[in-house]
């Protein structure tokens, strides 16, 4: 059992199954090796990880596959081998999330994420060479370039499926009528 | 800080594993090659001082604006399979990368 004075979430008390180690902890903060997981929220997609080694110190975590489904963390097996990762599915990909004073504006770090294995509770942050993923990606404004596509493409399928039915109808009273496009074709 | 002067060609040797080589000068640009084990990570320093900068300022997050956030960000579907540490698995492409040969411009602007 560990206990560590916090100063967000006062005294934190962590059973030692519950700790996370990071090896080499986070980049610019080499020494802080030990966190502990806590929840923001039951409906809050937010998790802290918050420092055993340094009570003042916590990251804001996201599941980025939340709000960009499409990302892709590409690693070297020598890059993840100190986690000891025997199977993709014990992978697990969080992303911090920077918190300016207007949340619409809260970022995340896609281009830096955390790789934890589930298994062992190890986990460590890796630098992607993808030039498409920065360190300040605006969550929101994914979240509604998504809502956005999402609608289009429904109001794409409500046209396609209204132009489906036009051309079955006309299709109809060509066969039972007066046609002279026999061949059907439009 | 120790300053060596190498012409195009040659090449410096930090440890048992790591080569440094002058690839090419070019005006006001220098050309490296880096040879190093797989596990040695290498980036350029500004890189590293981004994400150095930017977890600085993502430590500094106070509780009082997380539930703003989390009202703005609304129901982000949350399926079933989303583990218990706020993370996905799904993400992760482990590669086995060929020796770091063309990687030149692989990082990217931002």
């Amino acid at each position: 059992m560990i206990k560590v004075k916090t100063t967000r979430f006062g005294e934190v008390e962590v059973k030692d199954k519950d700790v996370i180690t990071l090896p080499n902890g986070l980049i610019g903060f080499p020494e802080l090796k030990r966190y502990v997981m806590l929840d923001h929220d039951k409906d809050s997609p937010f998790k802290w990880l918050q420092s055993l080694d340094d009570g003042a110190i916590a990251f804001v975590l996201i599941n980025p596959l939340l709000f960009k489904p499409d990302y892709t963390v590409e690693v070297t097996e020598a890059e993840v081998s100190d986690l000891d990762l025997k199977a993709e599915e014990d992978a697990v990909i969080s992303v911090i999330i920077t918190m300016p004073s207007n949340p619409q504006n809260m970022t995340a770090n896609l281009k830096a994420p955390l790789v934890f294995n589930l298994k062992n509770r190890r986990g460590k942050q890796v630098i992607l060479n993808n030039s498409a993923y920065t360190t300040r990606h605006n969550i929101l404004e994914e979240v509604k370039k998504r809502a956005q596509s999402a609608e289009t493409e429904a109001v794409q399928q409500v046209i396609e499926a209204a132009k489906t039915k036009a051309d079955e109808a006309a299709q109809a009273s060509a066969a039972t009528g007066t046609d002279q496009t026999g061949s059907g074709k439009r | 800080m120790l300053v060596l002067t190498r012409k195009v060609g040659e090449c410096i040797a930090i440890g048992d594993d790591i080569k440094i080589i002058v690839m090419q000068i070019r005006g006001k640009q220098v050309r490296l090659g880096i040879k190093a084990g797989p596990e040695t990570v290498v980036h350029r320093e500004e890189v590293y001082q981004r994400i150095q900068e930017e977890n600085r300022q993502a430590s500094m997050t106070d509780t009082q604006s997380l539930p703003d956030a989390a009202r703005a960000i609304g129901q982000l579907g949350r399926d079933g399979s989303e583990g218990q540490d706020g993370g996905g698995g799904r993400a992760l492409r482990r590669l086995v990368r060929s020796p770091r040969g063309s990687d030149d411009g692989d990082e990217g602007g931002e």
